[in-house]
């Protein structure tokens, strides 16, 4: 054991009857008790998150919200890299004329930025200085319990950063923000996106990675009144990589958000979304696409919470699932008593395409109110054997064919991407991932 | 061109071809009329090869080859068309990127260079001219929000572009009103060649108003039960096809 480990365990006061096997995930590189001069919010934040973790552990199979998705090859042992000085390159920008953020293994390189002046962007330890009680929402971790890995990187609170864009102010450019992680590590970002009245940003995330890796990433999004908000992430992990991540986004009276997810590779992906329409006239959106094989999991955990009236959360899912890869969303709408006329609405479409391939849909509506207006739909098919022949009796191969319907089946959740360079990004994951399919059938 | 010898087919399990003996010459149009259920629409997915067809016996030759067992795209490089009775909708595929997927496909197929786009997009402007369709149809996806006759269009605009030695037309008539019917029968007879054949496939006798056959087959009950000119179209519209079922002519 190095001296670090043994001056974390001196600090660190695990509850009376902590869970063993969450020990490990807390006794290294815990940063509850890194003596980082962080404020102390945050101190008391890592304290209360380890004790919470320590006494839950990761989600047990079975535990309410986990009973499609399996953890048992997330393992604290094979995370056992330093988070290392950067050496060595990222990857470029996808964006030919974007503002930057880079992150590595959880870290903000507020070097490697390109962002605008004046711009307010500061690390998380730092964000009550540029947001009004940012702590309100990096506290806002009431359901630690339910949702262990929220308590598992507040543990670990020290790096992300904090974007704010004052009233009125717009972001002329999409801000790309790349969260690369290396083999071995096991990152915790912790990002807060806070847009202030009449703002108006949109974001390209970029998760990827190298090696065998876990990320934890929580971040939330403020918006306050009529703030738009477009956030799109591309989530290309390594293939043994582990993401879960939870976004929370509160919304204020007319905000507008759009998001649209990207999940694409790694061994395990759980994405939470929670939404918070808390106030009047909010709208919100979310498309969900995915592409698994292998042995790949892929979770989409989607709670739309209305509060308030005359809002709409619409969720749209799809995604393919190959070889023995599994899918899973668990979507729900829970309308609040005061949120008359709420419309809201969820589907989940899954493409299935090997006989061992599964999905595991589970769409929720839980109501209060009285005028409401809400639905969701889910359905997991093969390829149209109809569409098949038609396109084999105009003379396209079979491999060939199964790619252009496979294209065709997700292209209306791509195509929903209003910005066009954004769009081709994940069209062109797509058609790579079609034409690694062709070569392993050829 | 195309030679189907004592062609026997089943469809789940149930046998709807019970030996069809039929030949076709390059350069002829042949109809095959038959009352519904008559095997018809069969008969032309088993000539372009759908794999929930069987064939149980029997031999189907194109372009002399034996094509019994091969593949739809196969059948289609060797230069085998089937118009669809029910056109498919591919949402997400325009038909310009799925017609030219397919030109590709069969070109190489062939061993051929891919065609050159400019050279594509003038032939697939030029065809849809003269059928009179909008160019904003094969900008959106294939058969994608089509009436009946538009799919109808679609199809011989494929036919077009695709240029095959033998266009099998499945129903092409059915769900046309007169002005359709009338262009897509223009479409197809400036097809006409000697050296391509046409099997149309027809419930009614309207459409041979417009593509006039060489000969004219009756199918009934999985069978061939009858063989002429024109004439045996104008009094099977006459006089029905109670006459023609398998009974009388066997």
């Amino acid at each position: 054991m190095s001296k670090a480990t043994i001056k974390v365990v001196e600090t660190f006061m695990p509850p009376s009857s902590p869970r063993v096997e969450a020990l490990p995930w807390l006794l290294r590189g815990g940063a509850h008790a890194m003596p980082d001069g962080a404020p102390n919010w945050a101190r008391a934040l890592r304290q209360t998150a380890a004790e919470s973790f320590a006494a839950n552990g990761l989600p047990q199979p079975g535990q309410e919200g986990w009973q499609f998705t399996s953890l048992r090859h997330l393992e604290p042992q094979h995370y056992t890299q330093p988070d290392a000085v950067l050496t060595g390159n990222v990857p470029a920008p996808l964006l030919a004329d974007s503002y930057r953020v880079v992150i590595v293994d959880g870290v903000w390189q507020s070097h490697l930025s390109l962002l605008p002046t004046g711009l307010k962007i500061a690390p998380i330890l730092q964000a009550t200085d540029i947001v009004p009680h940012a702590e309100e929402y990096l506290l806002g971790l009431g359901d630690m319990a339910v949702n262990p890995f929220k308590a598992l990187n507040a543990a670990h609170l020290r790096d992300g950063f904090v974007l704010a864009l004052d009233r009125g102010q717009t972001l002329d450019k999409p801000l790309e923000v790349l969260l690369w992680t290396r083999d071995g590590v096991a990152a915790y970002p912790r990002i807060l996106y806070w847009l202030g009245e009449n703002a108006e940003a949109t974001v390209l995330e970029r998760c990827a990675g190298e090696g065998r890796y876990f990320i934890n990433a929580q971040t939330d999004i403020v918006l306050q009144q009529s703030a738009r908000f477009t956030y799109h992430r591309l989530c290309e992990e390594a293939e043994k990589a582990s993401h879960i991540s939870q976004t929370t986004i509160h919304c204020m009276k007319d905000a507008h958000f759009d998001a649209y997810n990207g999940a694409f590779a790694g061994a395990l992906m759980r994405q939470g979304y929670e939404f918070k329409l808390l106030e009047k006239g909010v709208y919100s959106s979310l498309t969900g696409i995915y592409l698994k094989d292998g042995q790949q999991i892929q979770d989409f955990t989607v709670l739309a919470g209305h509060y308030d009236e005359s809002g709409v959360s619409a969720q749209h899912f799809k995604g393919v699932v190959d070889d023995q890869a599994r899918a899973v969303f668990q979507g729900k709408i829970h309308v609040h008593r005061p949120a008359q006329k709420t419309d809201g609405y969820q589907s989940h479409h899954a493409l299935l395409l090997s006989d061992k391939a599964e999905a595991n849909a589970k769409p929720e509506l839980e109501i209060y109110a009285d005028d409401v207006k809400c639905s969701h739909g889910a359905t997991a098919g093969q390829l149209d054997v109809n569409a098949l022949f038609y396109l084999r009796a105009r003379g396209i191969p079979e491999h060939e064919a199964r790619a252009l319907l496979i294209r065709s089946f997700m292209a209306d959740g791509i195509d929903k991407i209003i910005h066009p360079d954004i769009r081709n990004l994940f069209f062109d994951r797509l058609d790579a991932w079609l034409a690694n399919r062709g070569k392993a059938a050829a | 061109m195309l030679k189907i010898e004592n062609l026997h087919a089943t469809v789940a399990d149930r046998e709807v071809l019970k030996g069809v003996n039929l030949e076709i010459p390059a350069g002829q149009v042949h109809a095959i009329m038959g009352p519904n259920g008559s095997g018809k629409s069969t008969l032309s997915y088993v000539l372009a090869g759908r794999d929930d067809y069987e064939i149980t016996q029997g031999k189907i030759t194109f372009m002399g080859e034996d094509i019994t067992e091969m593949e739809p795209e196969d059948r289609a490089a060797l230069g085998l068309f089937l118009a669809f009775q029910y056109p498919i909708e591919i949402p997400g595929v325009t038909t310009t990127t799925f017609l030219k997927t397919a030109i590709n496909a069969i070109r190489k197929k062939r061993g051929e260079a891919e065609i050159d786009p400019a050279a594509f997009l003038k032939l697939q402007k030029e065809k849809m001219t003269q059928l009179n369709m909008s160019p904003e149809m094969v900008k959106r996806g294939v058969n994608v929000g089509f009436s009946g006759g538009e799919k109808k269009r679609n199809e011989v605009l494929q036919l077009a572009m695709l240029q095959p030695k033998m266009a099998v037309l499945d129903e092409t008539d059915s769900g046309l009103d007169i002005d359709a019917l009338k262009i897509v029968a223009d479409g197809v007879n400036a097809l006409r060649g000697a050296e391509r054949s046409f099997l149309v496939i027809t419930h009614y006798q309207r459409l041979l108003d417009y593509i006039k056959p060489d000969v004219v087959h009756v199918l009934a009950n999985g069978r061939i039960t009858a063989t002429g000119g024109p004439e045996l179209a104008l009094e099977l519209e006459k006089n029905g096809y109670a006459a023609y079922y398998d009974e009388k002519a066997a």
